[in-house]
C-alpha cells in the first residue's frame, strides 16, 4: 500500500497537490479581472462567484471565510486577490492579509486604485507572470500520506451508489486514515436516517450531538418551509435512479464514510483539526457549495462519486468523478475517472477500493483529472446563510 | 439467466434489482454475504437497479433497507412488486404533513 505522495510543502505546513497562481475574485465585479488574466496567463486559475457585496454580516463572514480558505488551499503556490472598490468587511486587503499569513506570496489588485478595468488587468498579468516565473522554481518533494485531507462527496445518487462506488470511497477513507491522514465528508442533508449511525460511529457523545444538531437545524428549516423535501432531495435523478426517500439516499451516501470514528464536525468552510480520522463539514446536499467548504478547509483532493454520472470539478481542489454505474460510464466516461461497475459482476470491495486509492494517489502525483485537462471549472459555490440586502 | 436482486442487510424487506426486469420474471433475492436464496416473480415492470418487495407487505410498515429504516409503505405492497415513491414514503423533511419530522 502507498504510503507517501509528491507534493508542494508550503511554509505553513500544508502540502499542496498542485502549484497553480490563484485569481481570487473579492466580488462578483472584478470576477472579469480574474478570468482575463487566467485565461492569458499560464497555470492560472480563477476563482470567480456573484457575492462579495450587499450580504448581512453572518453571511459575509461566510463569504469571506470561504475566499480566505481557497486562498489558503495549499493547491496555492500563490494568490492574486482582486476587488473593484471597497467591500467593508471582505475587501481584497482583508483576505490577502488572512492568506500571506501562510507565507505564500500574496498580492492584492484593486480595480479602482490601479485607474479602471485596464490597468488593473495590465498590472494582474504583470504579477501573475512573475509570481508564475517563482512558483514554477518549486519541485515536488516525497511526503507521508498522513499530510492529506480526502475531500468525498457525491452527487446524482442512485441506487448503484451506495452499493458500489460510494463503499469504494469508503474503503479509501480508511486507508488514507490508517496512513495518519484526514478524510473530510459534508452534505448534511444526505445525514438524515443515520442518526444511529452517527452515534456509533463518534469518537465522543459530544461529537454525535454536534452532528445531530447540524441535522436537527437542516431538518427544521425544510419544515419551516411547509413543504415536502422530496422532489428536492431526493432530487428528481435520484428518484430516477431508484432512490425514493431521504433515509434511503442517506444510508447511502454514508456508505463513503467507511469504518472508522468520526473524530469532529466543523462548520462550513472552517478549518479542521489535525486528528487523524473522518472528519465531517455541515454543508447542504448542493453539490458546489459542498465542495467548496471542504475545498476551503484545505482538501487537496476529493472523491465525487456519481451513479448519473456528473461533470462537477473543483477549479482548484483536484476533483476525481467515479461511478459504478455500467451505463452512466459509458454515457458519462468523457468526464469521469473511475469505473467500479464491475463490482456488480462480482469484483470485491477489496479490488474495487484498491483502484480508486491508486487513482487518488495519482492524482496527488500530479496526474491530470480528464476536467483539468478540458479546463472544466463549474464547482466554485459560496453557501449562503443570509438574503441579498 | 435468472434476474438477481441483493438484500443489502438480513433486516431487510426490500430488494435491489441488479439491471432491469419485466413482469413475470423470476428474480433471485439474495442476502449480501449469504448463500440462501429467495425467489420471487415480479408482478410490475421494474427499471434498473430499482427495489423491490421480496415478501408482502402493509401500509404503515416500516421499510428496511441497510438495516435501517428508509420510510414506511404508503399502501399494501406485494410481493414482487415494484417500491417507489409511488408506494413508499419518507418520514423525514415532511413539512406538509403538521408535527412531521424526527
Amino acid at each position: 500500500m502507498r504510503d507517501s505522495f509528491f507534493g508542494y510543502p508550503r511554509p505553513d505546513g500544508q502540502v499542496g497537490i498542485r502549484n497553480h497562481l490563484l485569481m481570487l475574485s473579492g466580488t462578483l465585479y472584478a470576477n472579469s479581472t480574474c478570468e482575463r488574466v487566467a485565461y492569458m496567463v499560464q497555470n492560472t486559475i480563477p476563482i470567480v462567484h456573484p457575492l462579495g457585496r450587499c450580504q448581512i454580516a453572518p453571511d459575509l463572514a461566510q463569504t469571506f471565510k470561504t475566499l480566505v480558505g481557497h486562498g489558503l488551499n495549499p493547491n496555492a503556490g500563490a494568490v492574486i486577490v482582486v476587488d473593484h472598490f471597497k467591500e467593508q468587511g471582505c475587501t481584497a486587503d482583508d483576505i490577502a492579509h488572512e492568506v500571506a499569513k501562510s507565507g505564500k506570496p500574496v498580492e492584492v489588485v484593486n480595480i479602482r486604485r490601479e485607474g479602471g478595468a485596464v490597468n488593473a488587468l495590465a498590472r494582474a498579468v504583470r504579477v501573475a507572470v512573475d509570481f508564475n516565473r517563482t512558483i514554477t522554481l518549486q519541485q515536488r518533494e516525497r511526503v507521508p500520506l498522513s499530510k492529506l485531507i480526502y475531500g468525498f462527496n457525491c452527487g446524482t445518487s442512485d441506487v448503484t451508489s451506495g452499493l458500489a462506488h460510494n463503499r469504494c470511497v469508503g474503503w479509501v477513507c480508511d486507508r488514507i486514515i490508517e496512513a495518519g491522514g484526514r478524510a473530510l465528508g459534508a452534505e448534511t442533508t444526505e445525514m438524515m436516517g443515520g442518526e444511529d449511525l452517527i452515534k456509533a460511529k463518534a469518537k465522543t457523545p459530544e461529537i454525535a450531538e454536534k452532528v445531530l444538531a447540524m441535522i436537527r437545524r437542516v431538518e427544521e428549516r425544510i419544515v419551516a418551509c411547509g413543504v415536502d423535501l422530496r422532489g428536492s432531495q431526493p432530487t428528481g435523478d435520484n428518484i430516477a435512479g431508484g432512490l425514493s426517500t431521504i433515509e434511503e439516499k442517506a444510508l447511502g451516501a454514508m456508505q463513503k464514510w467507511g469504518t472508522k470514528p468520526i473524530v469532529g464536525a466543523v462548520d462550513y468552510a472552517d478549518p479542521i483539526g489535525p486528528e487523524s480520522g473522518l472528519w465531517l463539514m455541515d454543508t447542504p446536499g448542493h453539490g458546489g457549495e459542498s465542495i467548496s467548504g471542504i475545498a476551503a478547509a484545505g482538501a487537496q483532493v476529493m472523491s465525487f462519486s456519481t451513479g448519473g454520472g456528473h461533470t462537477i470539478n473543483h477549479p482548484l481542489m483536484i476533483t476525481m468523478r467515479l461511478t459504478g454505474n455500467r451505463e452512466s460510464w459509458q454515457l458519462m466516461g468523457d468526464t469521469m475517472e473511475v469505473d467500479v461497475s464491475d463490482m456488480f459482476e462480482g469484483t470485491s470491495l477489496d479490488e474495487a477500493g484498491q483502484r480508486l486509492f491508486d487513482e487518488v494517489l495519482d492524482l496527488c502525483d500530479g496526474k491530470m483529472t480528464k476536467a483539468e485537462a478540458i479546463k472544466e471549472f463549474n464547482a466554485f459555490a459560496i453557501n449562503r446563510c443570509g438574503p441579498s440586502v | 439467466m435468472t434476474l438477481r436482486a441483493l438484500i443489502i442487510h438480513a433486516d431487510d424487506n426490500v430488494a435491489n434489482l441488479i439491471g432491469p426486469g419485466s413482469k413475470g420474471e423470476s428474480v433471485e433475492c439474495t442476502i449480501e454475504g449469504q448463500s440462501a436464496t429467495r425467489l420471487v416473480t415480479l408482478v410490475d415492470d421494474v427499471p434498473a437497479n430499482h427495489k423491490i418487495a421480496p415478501v408482502d407487505l402493509r401500509a404503515g410498515d416500516p421499510i428496511i433497507k441497510y438495516g435501517r429504516n428508509i420510510g414506511r409503505a404508503s399502501c399494501d405492497i406485494r410481493q414482487g412488486e415494484h417500491v417507489h415513491v409511488h408506494n413508499i414514503e419518507s418520514n423525514r423533511g415532511r413539512g406538509d404533513l403538521k408535527g412531521a419530522g424526527a
